[in-house]
Parts: structure tokens; sequence; C-alpha cells
């Protein structure tokens, strides 16, 4: 059957592989399919940490939702600080990706949407004269990204000495097309969301930022126009 | 339910980046898509952190199970940090399959029996296939209805690739039927006259076949692998990922036409 083809033996491959994808009688059961949801577990199991200790105190789920219920008594204030764009709710499809991650214990989320990429974190070079939970700058491809202490600015009031030496930042999660780059510790997952899963925040309120909670995983999903605006008047979370 | 080889009898030609990154694209489309690691050194197991040798299933147990069913596969998955992305891990074991099966009738079409008991679970099924010819690399084009072909634009890729065009004509002419190839130029250094070369000769040589966009060189990939996470969530506005992405919405084009 050679055809002077590339193979030195081209009989010896040709009955090789006729051999391999001979059909011969069927003997496969027909049962039908049983349920990938019982089989695979959805969630992946997130790697702990090997060197850092707990740390007191972490934000909790009790937290977060307590900040989210908040909301009804905080919209009125400081509107007026308020990114004038439709809301993140509006301009996310009914089902949407977000990206978790772990920063200090507290879990967040970002739209994948608005996430504009993600960076290990290298050398950051401070700068004089910036807020505490600015980092500082860090160099990629000639292009200037500006990493934010995520844990020190999403929770000042938890921010002890303790907290930040047990920090282990690896990564900068870039925050639209804006230089900002969240700093986090550990990628967690990307999963969808249906919309029905979140409890959203029904008007802007002291924490703008914060566009609502992921009912199932209780943690906070963030909006981030309205993070980066926030972080280009240079407010910390809870500065409004 | 779609199934795609990736496949070069050449390694180092951008096989497991390009079932990743498309794996990932496709999941951030919402498809259910489930990645098969044929190849034994289990790169694509390792990119998510898998360490197969330490698990108790992989595809392994999917060759050499004494009768298919749908539990054998879905017992076998591990998910990933996307929610519809799942990895049908490798392991080493998978080395000793040609010497136990190499000789015997059928087996280049387990896999592709095995996959018709997962058709309602996944969209797309995308397979890494090991870098030599042999029941692995067999068993995954059987299975497949389109094969892309992944080539480093670089001479002595193109060598290779002469051999693997080759070995699917055989299979063409043992399964009567006709393969959907696409080429996919990998790698591709425009600073690099000897790339342009290589490139320019692979679309004289395969012409049609060539997917007529390029993949070009970014180290955006490395990083993203070291994050055990594709690069279209890791670095989604990287040029290699929106090079993917153009390939993908072709090839979604030509599926449905």
């Amino acid at each position: 059957m050679s055809k002077g083809g590339a193979f030195a033996k081209e009989g010896l491959m040709e009955d090789y592989l006729s051999s391999l994808l001979d059909e011969g009688p069927e003997t496969l059961e027909k049962d039908p399919v049983a349920k990938l949801i019982e089989s695979v577990p959805l969630q992946v199991e997130i790697e702990q940490p090997d060197v850092i200790e707990p740390v007191q105190p972490q934000v909790t789920t009790k937290d977060i939702a307590e900040a989210v219920d908040k909301v009804n008594e905080e919209q009125q204030a400081a509107e007026a600080h308020h990114v004038a764009s439709a809301s993140l709710q509006e301009t996310l499809d009914d089902e949407f990706q977000a990206l978790f991650f772990d920063v200090a214990g507290l879990t967040l989320a970002v739209p994948l949407i608005t996430l504009g990429g993600i960076h290990n974190l290298e050398k950051v070079n401070p700068l004089i004269g910036k807020p505490d939970w600015f980092m500082g700058v860090m160099i990629h491809r000639d292009e200037k990204l500006t990493s934010v202490d995520t844990a020190r600015w999403v929770m000042p009031e938890k921010y002890t000495e303790k907290l930040a030496e047990s920090l282990n930042y690896q990564y900068l999660i870039m925050l639209g097309n804006s230089a900002w780059g969240l700093a986090c510790e550990k990628l967690i997952n990307t999963v969808v969301l249906n919309k029905d899963e979140v409890k959203w925040r029904e008007a802007h309120g002291k924490r703008p930022w914060l566009a609502g909670l992921v009912k199932d995983k209780m943690c906070a999903l963030v909006d981030v126009d309205q993070m980066i605006s926030m972080l280009e008047q240079g407010l910390g979370s809870n500065d409004l | 339910m779609k199934i795609w080889a990736i496949a070069n009898q050449k390694g180092g030609v951008g096989k497991t980046t390009t079932t990743v990154t498309l794996g990932g694209l496709l999941a951030q489309q919402g498809k259910r898509v489930l990645l098969i690691d044929t190849d034994p050194h289990a790169s694509l197991s390792y990119y998510f952190g898998i360490d197969s040798e330490q698990l108790s299933v992989s595809v392994y147990d999917v060759f050499v199970a004494d009768k298919l069913n749908a539990d054998v596969v879905l017992d076998c998955l591990c998910p990933s940090r996307l929610d519809s992305l799942f990895i049908l891990p490798a392991t080493m074991a998978l080395a000793t399959l040609d010497r136990s099966m190499g000789m015997q009738n059928g087996k280049g079409l387990i896999l592709k029996n095995a996959l018709k008991f997962v058709q309602q679970e996944f969209d797309y099924v995308l397979m890494d296939c090991p870098p030599v010819l042999g029941v692995l690399m067999v068993n995954a084009v059987a299975a497949c209805e389109r094969i892309l072909v992944p080539v480093q634009t670089e001479f002595l890729a193109l060598k290779g690739l002469d051999r693997m065009m080759h070995t699917l004509e055989i299979m063409e002419k043992t399964q009567k039927r006709r393969f959907d190839v696409t080429i996919i130029p990998t790698m591709f250094d425009k600073r690099v006259n000897a790339a342009i070369d290589a490139h320019n000769v692979l679309l004289e040589q395969y012409g049609q076949q060539v997917w007529d966009g390029v993949i070009p060189v970014d180290t955006r990939f490395r990083d993203a692998s070291q994050a055990q996470t594709p690069a279209s969530v890791y670095s989604p506005r990287a040029r290699g990922v929106y090079a993917y992405a153009k390939l993908l919405k072709t090839l979604q084009q030509e599926t449905t036409k």
C-alpha cells in the first residue's frame, strides 16, 4: 500500500493504524449518562497557605453582610462623589463570570468583563506623600501599575501590624483599563453567576465600590468603575 | 458536543497552550468544557495544578476499564478554577499503554466510545495529544471531528508537520473519513526573518488548511501557566489571548456552517 509517503515503512504504519481503528463488535453499555454535578464537586478546593497563621481579626461574612445591609442608612451620603455611569447591575448580562480572590481571609469577586488582567506581584516602588493603602508602583513592560494594599484599603479598621506582617501578596488584579491593581494573596476560581445570586445594593451608599454580596459564597462583589473612581480621588473604602 | 484534538508529532509547538487557552475562552463563553490530557507527561494536568500521580484515578482508568460507562469517565474528572471547565488528567502510566494495547484490534477507539457516554454533559471536548504517534494520539484523533495542529513557525517544526499530516492521511484512509484539519502557526515572532519565511512556506505548502492568523510569541502564556490559570482569564488583553480568541471565532463560524 506504500505510495512513497513520509514513512519508510508505510505498510507497517497502515497495518498498525488499521488494527487500532478496527471497529469490531459493539460491546458498550448504553446506560444513560449519570449526573455530572453529583459526581464532581464544583467547588475548587482552596489551597491553604503553608506558613500564614490564621489572621485575627479577619473579616467575617457577617461583617460583609452587615456592610451590605447598611445601605439604606448610607445611601443618601456623598452622592456627588459617585461615578455617573450605569450601575454594575445594569451593565452585566443576566449571567456573568466573576473571578474570586483572597486577601487576608476575605474573599472578593470582580466580574470578568471589568478585569484588566492579572500580574505576578513583583517589586513595588513606594511613593512619598500617598495614602497608606498605596503600596507603590510596579513597573511591567514600561507600564506603571499602581498597587493597592487591598487589605488596608478594604478594611482599615482591622489592619493591624500583625495582619500586615501576615500578608503574602502574590498577584495584582488589574481594574478595568486603569493602571490600578489590587494586591491579592490567592486566586480562587472563576464562577458563572446569575444576577439573582447576588444581593445587590439598591443604591450607592457610603461604599459605592461594593456592588453587592454574592449570596452563596457570602463575599463582596466589587464595582470596579466605582472603585477606580475612589482610588483616583485618593479615597479609602470608607471615606465617603 | 464538539470534539477537537490538538495534535502534532513534534513537541514544544504549543499544544498545551492551545488546549488551555481555547478551553478557557470557551468556558468564559459559558460553554461546558472538558479538557483531556492524553500525554503521559501530563503537562495539561500540571498546568491546572493537578499532580496526577497523587490522584487515585485518571484517563488511564478510562483506557483500561473492563466496561465503559459514564461513571468511569465522570469519576476521573477534576474541576478547575473556571466552574464550567473540567480536566480529565493524565498519568505517567499512560506510557505503558502502547506496549499493552498497541497491537490489539480496536484499542484506538476507546476514547471515542467513552465520550459517547458524556456527550450530554459537555459542549466542547478538547484533547491535548502526546507528541508521539501511538495508541494515545490515535485514540484522540479517532474520537474528534476536528484536528487542530499547532506548528511553531520555524523550519524544524515544518518537517514534523509533514509527518503529522501524512499520519492523518493514512488514518483518513483507514477510517474512511475526512478530517477537518486546521494548522495553527504558533510562537510567531514578526521580528525574526526565519519565522516570517517559515510562515510563508507553511502557507505555500498547506494553503487552505492553515488558519489565516498567527499566534504570537507572548510571555503572558508562561505567566498564566505559573498562576495555573488559563491565559484568557489571567491576561485577557494579552495579544496572544486576542489571537486565540480570533482563532476560536473562526473555528466556531466554520463549525456552524
